[in-house]
């Protein structure tokens, strides 16, 4: 009897020191941030992605073909629109940097001229080919970029997350067209499964959600994604298709010479 | 085949999405896989438009253009490769008084060999016929100069003239010093000439083939001379900036008119070469662009309309911007300073707000220079849906001196409605 009681003050004891362990070792929002950073361990990644934009009766699809390369502090990614015809070939090839003093790079083939020209980082913030994502939304973003604060625990469809807030640092402002984002990061996946964003008035703009996670190559990825404007009557659907990690194809490819039809 | 598969995944879509609980019980990619089974080895993609446009002048009671235009492409990508194809057939009723009202255009023909494909890493090798632009500024470069301006219909818009492609071979090779590029056209630019009669015929160009006509004069229009051109460009582009140095050895966009002998005249272009350096900046929301170029033995006519020659050197200052995401604004201030020629300077302006998700684009196109020179383009475009696309256009061109394009053309301001159906 004295042994089993003992050993129940031991299991207690152990148990309120685990807690008390967790309670020190609170994640902080930029914690989260980099483990949502390094889910995607990659070197490379190649993907087609499908967009439909849903507005009123009105549906636009376009589709597209994605490259991403990590290259030290620095992360290279190229888009390549294959349909409709009046943005076939169309093609946006971006740096973005860890650094959060160096402004991300950007420059846009456009075929009707065959001319690759320079825009500026802050081109990221524009709608993107009309849909309710900005391609700030889908671009890869450095975690410095933002300053982040964790909320809360809490579960979002039954899968429990982390909440945290996400604001750019001011050398960022520039570069981004929203005043905060609350990002819900899952925690089995690592990865946001749904977002809010702000604009600078903290007016809830849109929501993200993110979905049909798989695991490829050991990477958790959301297969699905759906940007739900607040405002105004439309959302985008995106779906990537053909996830391919780490192919170690040629680098050539984030060329400005590849720039072509 | 594409097409059926978009096609497909909107009709899925619409069906799926709404009757679904679960919000990502949809699948875009319906028949997408089948599509790819079929072109992995060899893909190709043909794409039709239909356009139409309707000019009426303002200041004259005639049509500038009733153009009906069906435009083909055809893309085959094997890979190691691609070739492209791009032509035209149209039907202009308006243009019968002067050119023919039914016209076949090869636009663009090229193939592409892809380096890292063939075991050249980073070597790109393109030839056919092209249209190619070097340069940082838009609106007016100083180095787009290898492609000939398209004279039978000149204005790409308000502030930009419409090119015609012509035949060259391209080799590009990136480096980690930057990327160099070689260019060679063995036949030298196409120039495509107004028509007599035509409103875009200059109004000296008119004059001296009047005169022709009538037997007073001769005229040789030796416009193609069919000579080699040839460039190198240098590009480097970095964190936060790109810089650029260019030089063509080419002949001029437009003939120069030269007096032969007391009643004879020969149009011919002549022998130009151009320096070029160029660089953009980002800053925040804005890309800061500039060029400079010396052009040597430039071609300009004295009061008397004579032709001499003078070096040139050019100087270009661009800002644009992006405002609240959806008004684009780009200013450029540019000086054309002659040693033993008037300078000619002024500014180019392109101002314009989306509206409705991006559906509606409204906006401002111009250019103002020396002399009250000056082109104006406002416009309204409107994407009904990912097929069509309709417009509205009003545009204003005048001013110059008389031996200025612009003053031949200041009779020739119109409005437009026009449209485009992708097929």
């Amino acid at each position: 009897m004295m042994k089993k009681l003992l050993s129940a003050c031991g299991l207690l004891l152990v148990c309120s020191s685990f807690s008390a362990q967790a309670a020190a070792e609170q994640l902080t929002g930029r914690d989260i941030a980099v483990m949502v950073n390094e889910a995607d361990s990659s070197r490379d990644m190649h993907r087609n992605a499908v967009m439909v934009i849903e507005r009123g009766k009105q549906k636009l699809v376009r589709k597209m073909e994605m490259w991403a390369v990590h290259n030290g502090g620095e992360r290279r990614s190229l888009i390549r629109f294959n349909a409709p015809a009046d943005i076939q070939d169309t093609q946006f090839l971006s740096w973005t940097h860890d650094d959060v003093n160096r402004e991300d790079d950007l420059w846009v083939f456009f075929p009707s001229e065959n001319i690759v020209r320079r825009i500026s980082g802050g081109g990221k913030k524009s709608a993107f080919m009309r849909s309710s994502f900005a391609l700030e939304d889908i671009e890869y973003r450095s975690v410095d970029a933002d300053n982040h604060v964790f909320l809360r625990d809490d579960t979002v469809n039954s899968r429990d997350v982390w909440v945290i807030e996400s604001k750019a640092v001011e050398a960022k402002c520039d570069e981004t067209g929203y005043g905060r984002r609350v990002v819900y990061v899952d925690k089995e996946y690592k990865l946001p499964i749904k977002i809010e964003y702000y604009d600078t008035h903290d007016r809830l703009l849109k929501v993200m959600l993110a979905g049909d996670f798989r695991n490829i190559d050991g990477i958790w990825s959301a297969g699905k994604m759906i940007m739900q404007d607040e405002d105004k009557n439309s959302r985008t659907l995106m779906q990537y298709t053909d996830v391919v990690y780490n192919k170690g194809f040629d680098e050539s490819v984030f060329e400005h010479n590849n720039l072509k039809r | 085949m594409k097409k059926i598969g978009l096609l497909a995944a909107c009709l899925f879509l619409s069906g799926h999405v709404q009757a679904g609980e679960d919000p990502f019980a949809f699948d875009l990619t319906e028949g997408e896989e089948a599509e790819k089974a079929e072109s992995s080895a060899f893909d190709y993609r043909f794409s039709n438009t239909v356009e139409g446009r309707l000019r009426k002048f303002t200041r004259q009671s005639d049509f500038l253009s009733s153009r009906l235009r069906l435009n083909s492409s055809l893309l085959l990508d094997a890979g190691f490769g691609s070739l492209y194809a791009n032509g035209f057939f149209d039907y202009d009723e308006a243009v019968h008084g002067y050119d023919k009202r039914f016209k076949a255009s090869l636009y663009e023909l090229y193939g592409k060999i892809n380096g890292s494909e063939t075991g050249f890493s980073g070597t790109q090798l393109s030839m056919g016929k092209m249209r190619l632009s070097w340069g940082v500024n838009d609106g007016r470069s100083t180095i787009d100069v290898i492609n000939a301006t398209y004279m039978p219909d000149p204005m790409a818009n308000g502030r930009t003239v419409y090119k015609w492609p012509a035949w060259m071979a391209r080799v590009e090779q990136s480096t980690a010093l930057g990327n160099l590029e070689g260019v060679i056209l063995p036949f030298g630019k196409d120039r495509q000439e107004a028509e007599y009669g035509s409103p875009w015929e200059p109004e000296q160009v008119h004059e001296l083939r009047t005169l022709e006509r009538n037997g007073i004069i001769s005229l040789n229009e030796h416009v193609n001379p069919r000579r080699p051109e040839w460039g190198v460009r240098y590009v480097k582009y970095m964190t936060g900036f790109d810089f650029g140095a260019a030089y063509y050895s080419g002949f001029t966009d437009q003939p120069v008119i030269r007096r032969t002998s007391s009643a004879s005249f020969l149009m011919e272009p002549v022998r130009s070469r151009v320096v070029n350096v160029n660089g953009a900046v980002s800053l925040g929301s804005s890309t800061l662009r500039a060029e400079a170029a010396y052009t040597g033995d430039s071609p300009v006519y004295d009061n008397a309309g004579s032709v001499y020659y003078t070096d040139l050197k050019q100087f270009i200052a661009g800002w644009d911007r992006n405002f609240d995401n959806d008004i684009y604004a780009n200013v450029q201030l540019f000086l054309d300073h002659y040693d033993n020629f008037h300078d000619d300077y002024g500014l180019t302006l392109s101002l314009s707000q989306k509206y409705f998700h991006d559906a509606l684009n409204i906006g401002v196109n111009a250019m103002y220079g020396y002399r009250n020179e000056h082109s104006v383009e406002t416009f309204a475009e409107y994407i009904v849906n990912d097929s069509l696309t309709i417009n509205l256009r009003g545009y204003w061109i005048g001013g110059g001196s008389d031996s200025s394009v612009y003053h031949s053309y200041e009779r020739n301001d119109y409005v437009e409605i026009g449209f485009k159906y992708y097929l």
